[in-house]
């Protein structure tokens, strides 16, 4: 990371900048290539305020030739303008500002959780190699990998709030919560309300992760260095959380970051489920609206979202592989 | 190597079932999977001889429905796994046979592919041309989904093309086009046939989420996703409507992942190397 | 010499490995003893059974191998094999340390090799971080690495092959061992690295007063090294004695048939085709003598009756059926090797 650190990080920040690049042109030559120029039509809807239409018309109007409009709607964007939600009856940038925070909350809990979690998992099995809970264990990821998020979204209402009735089956908090409560019941009440919606995230995460980790692991656990710290009379379960875990978790955070697009797309799907009031809501909120405005701001942030996570997890990754720090 | 031999047999096994059951299913039971029953006495009944996996709200019969929805899930899979297949392959091979500089523009491509989720794709392209018929659906699906599948290819290719029988066809003075459609095509056969299961599984997956999201298959048309998006309102008093569909797509992901994952690792294809 | 003295005696050392193809009796019935300070080599080619033997001594033999019923291993005074893991553990590193032939493999990748050495105190005598880190740098300087403060920071892959061979003498003889078993340290290391190699492992064995088993394949460094040798075949110690007399007198075929192997004063490359074919796998040795088949003195005897062990003189063993024909051995001028 030295040194060479900050012109790696600069490259990686430009190249991430142009696969946004791309995702919005892609997305703004779609738009062109649909009949009836949906981008316009917007500003057509009575809910658009009137001194917007024509300052729309001009933004996004799809009448002009496609480089033009491109040039035209990433000039507005980078000044954080990117149009008129006709759903939301607001611009898209506060729509978005609203929907943001929900889905960081969201993703980051469940990527916190599910990484230990998938973690733990692939330790335990590694500790138990051939025997049954390894065997469970495997099952149990390989389910969770090969089912829909819905559907174990699904389960997971049934079993926590339908059966056992401990938590909310969706939204973010309780309505008929008074207004005056504590701020701790306040509180306690939307940690109730993540919970299903971060849990089943954070299976799905667990899920890739253990599978990753616990080859990574098994691939460490045969090295030599590990027979080497073996000779040397470190402690077998220091052996496993120290030099083998260690070892393994670089190839591991590589792989998750890979992940990170189909993660996306099922915290979306998680999101439509619950009624959480996140980005997969709102855009899946905007095609069923037929609102190409929002269905196109959402589009943009959460592939911005990903390309850059995409990034950061490329300097952890760099971080905890010295071999790859050289290289960076 | 005989049990992840054995684990691929069964896998083949319960995947060629379940498309048995697509194709000929409908055919033996014969009942339109789309007729709503009299409302007041044949909703939601539990399993019978009549209707061996009961009926839903609308009084149509469950069996009918799940072997119809396995016909679209499937064909969807398939559809969407043959585009991935042919794009990839085609890329992949291409990639791995060009100059530095192509194959790197190909790559970057790939990356970017790889780099944004499949699902913003979709919403963009609902949201300007509106709701897909599902056959445009999985087609897309499919352009979405080859760039992994390219990847492995290309991996595959370099591997095969730097191999003595490529090097001395080269050689020989063979078009770099003979050398690819006779020594290498048959020898990347395996690699790109686990890849383009998976991206069945893999399609299969995101229909059911799409259909559940409603933006799936249009009603009343039965899929898998639909069937579940329909059940879940009734989950507690009529279970088996979204447990069946559930099952229907856990057991042909599962098995297709297992088949994936044997072929991968060569069980039958990677022993004869040259054979062309 | 008598046992209670010894510092390490192995009696009928038996490693097998159960697998698909059989049994493969990859140690069988291994005898011999180290004294302190004192240098033995373990001589053999691969497939002789020298590295099982040597990681047995550390109970390191993993599943399905399995160090046999009968075996006995006595290291001052106590029986490691009767010993609870715990307690071998703590022994590891601690009194028997191992140098691997691959430093890259045997350390860590992700840790420094500061770290690593200082493990070693960290483990088995409870030293602070700083502590540890300290006599880290203090060890890695005295295997002669340059500027040890820095390089203590580094990780394997920044060091060069020499210098990762020196971290792991480092970690070997931190605590003093009584034993170190060194496995082909210079193996994987150029002819004059190599050399600097040896060197510092004899400097740093005077200072620590350590024994070492030296295993190679390489009479060069026999010759450089040790004060006895143990030659082995077949999973069996073919040949024991002194240096000097093994050189001058083998008594069995096979150790003459590496002798004429080696080439002259000056190059360290040891060509092992003076003896013709290869070694048998673990799982098929002939009947009678296992060297036999590859033997240029074979008669009846050798397939029908396995040779046992036979003083030739005193400290000089060997397990021929030449050695008690004077007639045929004679004949068989063994020691017209060039020394």
């Amino acid at each position: 990371m030295r040194g060479g650190g900050a012109r790696a990080l600069a490259f990686a920040l430009l190249r991430g900048a142009a696969v946004v690049f791309v995702v919005v042109l892609v997305s703004l030559v779609l738009l062109h290539l649909a009949p009836g120029d949906p981008m316009a039509r917007v500003a057509d809807d009575a809910s658009v305020p009137d001194g917007m239409r024509e300052q729309l018309r001009a933004q996004m109007g799809t009448d002009r030739p496609l480089p033009e409009q491109v040039v035209r709607w990433v000039a507005y964007a980078v000044r954080g303008d990117l149009g008129f939600s006709v759903s939301a009856g607001l611009p898209v940038r506060d729509a978005l500002a609203h929907a943001l925070p929900y889905t960081l909350l969201l993703g980051g809990i469940a990527l916190v959780v599910g990484f230990a979690l998938g973690i733990g998992i692939a330790l335990a099995q590694v500790r138990t190699a051939g025997r049954r809970l390894d065997r469970w264990l495997a099952a149990g990821a390989l389910a969770i990998w090969a089912l829909p998020e819905f559907l174990i979204a699904l389960v997971l209402i049934e079993l926590f709030s339908l059966r056992l009735g401990w938590l909310p089956t969706s939204g973010v908090r309780d309505l008929m919560l008074d207004a005056g409560a504590g701020a701790g019941a306040q509180l306690i009440d939307r940690a109730r309300h993540v919970a299903l919606p971060a849990l089943t995230l954070a299976l799905v995460v667990a899920a890739q992760v253990a599978r990753h980790q616990r080859v990574a692991l098994q691939e460490a656990w045969g090295e030599p260095f590990v027979r080497a710290a073996r000779s040397r009379g470190v402690r077998e379960g220091a052996l496993l959380l120290r030099h083998a875990w260690r070892a393994a978790l670089a190839p591991t955070i590589a792989l998750a970051g890979l992940a990170l697009p189909t993660l996306a797309s099922g915290a979306f799907v998680i999101e439509y489920v619950f009624a959480w009031p996140g980005m997969g809501r709102l855009a899946f909120q905007a095609l069923a609206d037929r609102d190409p405005h929002l269905a196109l701001g959402c589009v943009v942030l959460t592939a911005t979202l990903v390309v850059f996570g995409g990034t950061f997890m490329d300097i952890i990754h760099a971080r905890v592989d010295p071999r790859r720090a050289r290289a960076a | 190597m005989s049990a992840p031999l054995r684990r691929v047999q069964v896998a083949a096994v319960v995947l060629g079932a379940v498309v048995l059951a697509a194709i000929i299913g409908p055919w033996l039971w014969h009942v339109d999977p789309n007729a709503v029953g009299p409302l007041a006495t044949a909703a939601g009944l539990p399993p019978s001889a009549a209707h061996p996996l009961g009926t839903d709200e609308n009084a149509r019969d469950v069996l009918a429905r799940l072997l119809a929805g396995a016909r679209i899930s499937l064909a969807f899979g398939l559809l969407a796994a043959s585009v991935a297949a042919v794009v990839g392959a085609a890329v992949g091979i291409l990639a791995a046979l060009s100059r530095p500089w192509v194959d790197r523009a190909y790559m970057s491509v790939v990356d970017l592919g790889l780099a944004i989720p499949r699902l913003l794709v979709l919403i963009i392209v609902t949201a300007g041309f509106g709701r897909l018929p599902w056959g445009w659906l999985a087609v897309t699906m499919g352009v979405t989904g080859w760039f992994g599948l390219a990847r492995l290819v290309r991996a595959r290719t370099r591997e095969l093309a730097s191999g003595d029988f490529s090097v001395a066809a080269f050689a020989l003075g063979a078009p770099t086009w003979r050398v690819a459609a006779r020594h290498l095509l048959p020898n990347v056969t395996g690699t790109i046939t686990a890849a383009a299961v998976l991206a069945f599984a893999n399609a299969i997956t995101l229909e059911a989420a799409l259909s559940f999201i409603g933006q799936g298959v249009a009603i009343p048309t039965a899929s898998w996703g639909s069937l579940i998006n329909e059940g879940r309102a009734q989950l507690g008093v009529t279970p088996w409507l979204t447990v069946l569909p559930a099952i229907a797509i856990a057991i042909t992901v599962v098995a297709a992942g297992a088949l994936a994952d044997g072929v991968e690792r060569g069980a039958p294809w990677r022993s004869t190397g040259g054979a062309a | 010499m008598t046992d209670t003295t010894a510092l390490l005696e192995v009696r009928d050392l038996a490693v097998y490995f159960r697998g698909a193809a059989g049994v493969a009796r990859a140690v069988d019935g291994v005898s011999f003893f180290v004294d302190k300070g004192e240098t033995v080599a373990l001589v053999g080619e691969s497939g002789s059974g020298k590295s099982v033997t040597a990681l047995s001594l550390l109970r390191l033999i993993d599943p399905p191998g399995r160090i046999e019923p009968g075996s006995v291993i006595r290291f001052e005074g106590t029986d490691l094999l009767a010993l609870d893991e715990e307690r071998m553990r703590q022994l590891r590193g601690r009194r028997i340390a191992m140098v691997f032939q691959e430093p890259m493999t045997a350390l860590n990748p992700v840790f420094t090799v500061g770290d690593q050495v200082a493990e070693v105190a960290r483990i088995h005598e409870g030293a602070s971080r700083a502590d540890a880190w300290k006599r880290a740098v203090q060890m890695l300087a005295r295997t002669g690495i340059a500027d040890a403060e820095r390089r203590a920071r580094d990780y394997p892959h920044q060091l060069s092959g020499g210098m990762r061979q020196r971290v792991l003498l480092a970690m070997a003889l931190l605590l003093s061992p009584a034993l170190v078993i060194a496995d082909e340290p210079t193996t994987a290391l150029d002819d004059t690295i190599q050399a600097q190699i040896l060197d510092l492992l004899r400097t740093l064995q005077q200072e620590t007063g350590s024994a070492v088993l030296l295993i190679t394949h390489d009479f060069g460094v026999v010759a450089e090294m040790a004060q006895r040798v143990l030659v082995m075949y077949g999973g069996q110690v073919v040949e024991a004695a002194p240096v000097r007399t093994l050189f001058a007198a083998p008594a069995h075929p096979y150790t003459a048939g590496l002798l004429r192997a080696m080439p002259r004063i000056g190059s360290r490359r040891t060509r092992l085709d003076a003896i013709p074919g290869t070694v048998p796998p673990a799982t098929a040795w002939p009947s009678g003598c296992r060297f036999r088949d590859r033997c240029a003195h074979e008669w009846e005897k050798c397939a029908s009756e396995a040779p046992v062990p036979i003083e030739v003189a005193p400290g000089h063993v060997a397990r021929c059926h030449l050695v008690s024909d004077p007639a045929r051995r004679a004949a068989a001028n063994l020691a017209g090797a060039p020394t």
